[in-house]
């Protein structure tokens, strides 16, 4: 997971960690075997996005058994989620999350995260709450109490 | 000043959740919160995708 996670800032794409691993980056502990993250739609993102999971080997998760589907630059401007398997790991690449909410909206509700040499933005806890607050998935829900101890921790 | 700004912002944001799950929050363990943010972030990256690897059929939360 560290090295999809190097491999995206190497690959100097924009994105913004979301979802579970964002809970565990602000010390709540939830586990999840997966990455999540929401990208710039920007044209010149989308080639080095694109780039980088091709070099990975991505193809979508769940797929009939001989049915290789690999993601396209028209699916990563679009507004859905890309549920990807890569030879670093699950990632799952999401254009919009919450209502309609893309990277261009999010970036004022980021922290950057430095460890060594990796510099990457990942969504603030506060945001991370407001979205599971609003989310009708119950695996959602079942997160928030993670979520709001890690708040209240912080103080 | 600030510490009731912060106030509102925390009464704001924890507002319109059900009681039930705000209860189930001060039950959680917060040593181990307290652990995970000593550590490096990268290293809680790796924590959370090795606990779920090892406990695989007994997700909790997130997949």
């Amino acid at each position: 997971m560290e090295s999809l996670l190097a491999a995206l800032v190497r690959s100097d794409v924009d994105f913004i960690v979301v979802g579970g691993m964002a809970a565990a980056l602000h010390g709540a502990p939830v586990v999840t075997q997966d990455l999540d993250i929401v990208h710039s739609k920007s044209h010149e993102n989308v080639v080095k996005l694109l780039k980088l999971l091709k070099k990975i080997s991505a193809k979508y998760r769940g797929q009939p058994k001989g049915l290789v589907l690999r993601p396209s630059s028209v699916e990563l401007e679009g507004g859905g989620h890309l549920n990807l398997i890569t030879s670093l790991g699950p990632l799952d690449v999401l254009c919009e999350i919450g209502e309609a909410e893309s990277y261009d909206n999010l970036i004022g509700h980021t922290l950057v995260f430095s460890d060594g040499e990796l510099s990457f933005r990942v969504l603030k806890l506060e945001k991370l709450i407001e979205l599971k607050k609003k989310s009708p998935r119950t695996k959602d829900r079942l997160m928030l109490p993670l979520l709001i101890a890690a708040f209240k921790q912080r103080g | 000043m600030k510490d009731r700004k912060d106030e509102k912002l925390t009464a704001d944001l924890l507002s319109d959740i059900d009681a039930d799950i705000l209860e189930a929050a001060s039950e959680v363990d917060r040593t181990l919160i307290t652990w995970l943010l000593g550590l490096p972030p990268l290293a809680r990256v790796s924590w959370a995708a090795r606990i779920a690897e090892s406990t695989k059929g007994f997700k909790l939360v997130d997949e």
